[in-house]
């Protein structure tokens, strides 16, 4: 008897190896395709498989299984790395965040897209995007959502004091002090934004660099972090905190929902977030649903607003045992339709630019006519393959600024060497 | 073949399977992190050679390394410490008679059954500066996790809570084992508590307490999914210890090569120490046998 049950489990054990080593089959002359496509829990994911379903019936020969990624945008990158570096084949269109296009693009993970995918198909979508998916001459991938930071402000309270939202940082200012000013006795804070030691304290910074007239890298090699404009953007950043008392020590802890949170429960008068978080503000049960306001983040006197660009791009596994599929699934994806279907059903900003002129779209997202500037003048982060090593090394020191252990010039200074080691190192 | 030979490899082959299994999954990631971090590695780059001990050099004047260094200890020191304490305080109490001892027992075992992430997320709500418990309880407002001198302490505290349980359930066992005629014999000869603790727990537990030591300082060692969640080595890298600085180099900047270097070097510290540990604990053993 023990033989026969172990006999037949190791039976079953070699069916089942066997089961897993021959998964894949080449499909017959007249068998559908099957591309896998990565892509992350974005806010309303669901509402990507009518579109999928549009795509399949009008290519029958191709059928689409979606693979959903954690929600966190670092195992994202992780599972990406992981599997890309082993030239696993198990997926075909994979879905990027904006930052990461350089990077896989220069290791030789992503197919070129430019023979196939033509200049009438690209005029459409946003050009600062598209900056970030060339690499040298060639195209890897192409701009599916966009994203730009954004300053939330209390409309009611703004209102009440009789002031307009702020176009510049001293503005601002100047309307958290007076409105604090009056308002006392309430847990009211000035302005919130990420202050926490990850990528989005980057994002942030970056809007006070460049709104200074300031950069973090020149031409994608050279740093300028330790050039006047950036020293001064980030004296201010810590002088909200420390000389102003516009913005609360805690901000060293605040991620993108953190900021919410305290914005949506009615204790900030400003807030630096994306736009994902006018949805959330304004749901019935919102304390603040109504009384709130968008508007492109502040500049200082004399430079123009640069917001930080996000959104997600979608590119061509160049292991794909299914290149041409792969690439009919990208095209479909940033065609008109599509954008709009995006930008309606799943909740993000379409890159296609032409979208927003669209009278259904207006009719239905009126907030749209206050972000769509921001994302007209949204720049992306230096667009570099080694984006990701300079924000490691980016990110302690600007933390260190925040939290208030190191001056800018000597933050500065100690990042700005680093990343000069790294691009040497090359 | 004699039978002796036969029977030997007899036994050979029923080990195979696991031999194979644990130098699969343990042995082989071991050694090929080894041969990574002896390489220059780095995907972007297209930069895949072999460089010696370079990587291993470098570290030497990281800064960054050095510092997390400096907090894995400081991690591993407080945290371990308080752990045993506060365990064996708790594994006394827990020893003793008393109603609803078995609630008790289940109630202070909570947090180690709850996943470190979990813990993570709601001591990021209870050390919130605004309007979290552990402010309102003191009266304080510190900014615990965001002011670079609390962020360490603030950590050690989650994992004090968090993994005291398990100090203080396995202390339990150990107490349990020691025989009550002990005691009774002390008391006899006119031993107060203190002394009955002094001379007969102490002493008889100190293998179990040993084996903690052992468990606790090679976890706390690799501390990762607590710091990565509360403060993700912020503010100004005041918690980055050494598997999160790993962590980040591997897969946030794909520098495999050196992140391997500093993830075999924090092996061979926790090695190091487990080995100096395996011997007091072989020691204590001997001495305990000979009592």
């Amino acid at each position: 008897m023990r033989h026969k049950v172990s006999i037949s489990s190791l039976a079953l054990l070699l069916v089942l190896l066997g089961v897993t080593c021959s998964q894949y089959r080449a499909p017959g002359p007249n068998e559908p395709v099957t591309l896998v496509f990565k892509h992350a829990k974005h806010p309303r994911y669901a509402a990507l498989s009518q579109l999928i379903r549009q795509f399949e019936a009008e290519n029958p020969a191709i059928r689409v299984r979606e693979e959903i990624l954690p929600s966190s945008t670092d195992e994202q990158h992780q599972f990406y790395v992981i599997n890309l570096a082993a030239r696993a084949d198990d997926f075909d269109v994979l879905d990027m965040d904006i930052i990461w296009v350089p990077e896989f693009a220069r290791a030789g993970w992503l197919l070129p897209l430019d023979p196939s995918v033509t200049p009438a198909e690209l005029a459409p979508l946003n050009p600062a995007a598209l900056r970030a998916d060339w690499l040298g001459k060639r195209l890897y991938a192409v701009p599916w959502f966009v994203d730009a930071g954004v300053l939330y402000y209390r409309k009611d309270l703004l209102a009440k004091y009789g002031l307009g939202p702020p176009r510049t940082y001293p503005e601002l200012l100047e309307t958290a002090r007076t409105i604090l000013g009056k308002e006392h006795g309430s847990h009211l804070v000035g302005f919130v934004w990420q202050g926490m030691q990850y990528e989005g304290l980057v994002c942030a910074a970056l809007e006070f660099i460049r709104g200074n007239g300031g950069e973090l890298l020149h031409d994608g090699k050279n740093p300028a972090l330790t050039e006047p404009a950036t020293l001064e953007a980030l004296a201010f950043m810590n002088g909200l905190i420390r000389n102003y008392k516009v913005t609360p020590p805690l901000v060293t802890t605040l991620n993108e929902e953190a900021t919410r949170n305290i914005f949506q429960s009615g204790r900030a008068v400003f807030m630096r977030n994306w736009p994902y978080a006018w949805r959330l503000l304004n749901q019935p049960d919102s304390p603040v649903a109504g009384r709130v306001g968008i508007t492109v983040v502040p500049h200082f006197p004399g430079h123009a607003s640069v917001p930080t660009m996000g959104g997600f791009h979608l590119g061509v596994n160049i292991q794909s045992r299914h290149k041409a599929e792969a690439i009919a699934l990208v095209r479909f994806m940033i065609r008109r339709s599509a954008q709009k279907e995006v930008l309606l059903k799943l909740g993000v900003l379409s890159a296609d630019t032409g979208v927003y002129r669209d009278p259904e779209v207006q009719q239905a997202l009126p907030f749209l006519k206050d972000v769509l500037p921001a994302l007209e003048q949204a720049q992306p982060r230096p667009v570099t393959p080694y984006y990701l090593m300079i924000s490691q090394i980016v990110q302690p020191e600007l933390s260190a600024v925040v939290a208030g252990v190191r001056t800018p010039e000597r933050a500065m200074r100690s990042a700005d060497q680093q990343i000069r080691h790294l691009l040497e190192a090359q | 073949m004699t039978d002796a030979t036969r029977e030997r490899l007899g036994r050979y082959a029923l080990l195979g399977p696991a031999a194979l299994f644990v130098a699969g999954v343990a042995l082989l990631p071991v050694l090929f992190t080894l041969w990574l971090s002896l390489r220059r590695q780095l995907p972007i780059f297209g930069v895949s050679r072999f460089v010696g001990f370079e990587n291993y050099r470098f570290l030497l004047e990281d800064g960054r390394f050095w510092s997390a260094s400096a907090h894995t200890g400081y991690f591993v020191l407080f945290s371990v410490t308080l752990e045993l304490a506060l365990g064996l305080g708790i594994a006394l109490l827990l020893r003793q008679r008393f109603p609803g001892r078995g609630v008790a027992c289940a109630l202070v075992l909570l947090p180690w059954a709850v996943p470190s992430v979990v813990a993570a997320r709601f001591w990021e709500w209870i050390f919130n500066s605004d309007y979290g418990v552990l402010n309102y309880l003191l009266g304080t407002s510190v900014n615990w996790l965001g002011d670079p001198r609390w962020a360490l302490p603030a950590a050690i505290l989650a994992d004090v809570w968090k993994t005291t349980p398990f100090v203080a359930l396995l202390l339990l066992a150990g107490l349990q084992v020691i025989p009550e005629e002990l005691y009774r014999a002390a008391r006899i000869d006119g031993a107060n508590s203190l002394q009955a603790f002094r001379r007969i727990t102490l002493p008889l537990l100190m293998p179990v307490i040993l084996l903690v030591l052992l468990f606790r300082t090679m976890d706390a060692a690799r501390i990762f999914d607590l710091i990565f969640v509360l403060t993700g080595g912020g503010p100004a890298n005041r918690t980055e210890t050494l598997v999160v600085y790993a962590y980040k180099l591997l897969y946030r900047t794909l520098q495999f090569g050196y992140g391997s270097a500093v993830a075999v070097t924090t092996f061979l510290f926790i090695l190091a120490l487990s080995l100096a540990y395996l011997r007091i604990f072989r020691r204590a053993w001997r001495m305990r046998e000979d009592r």
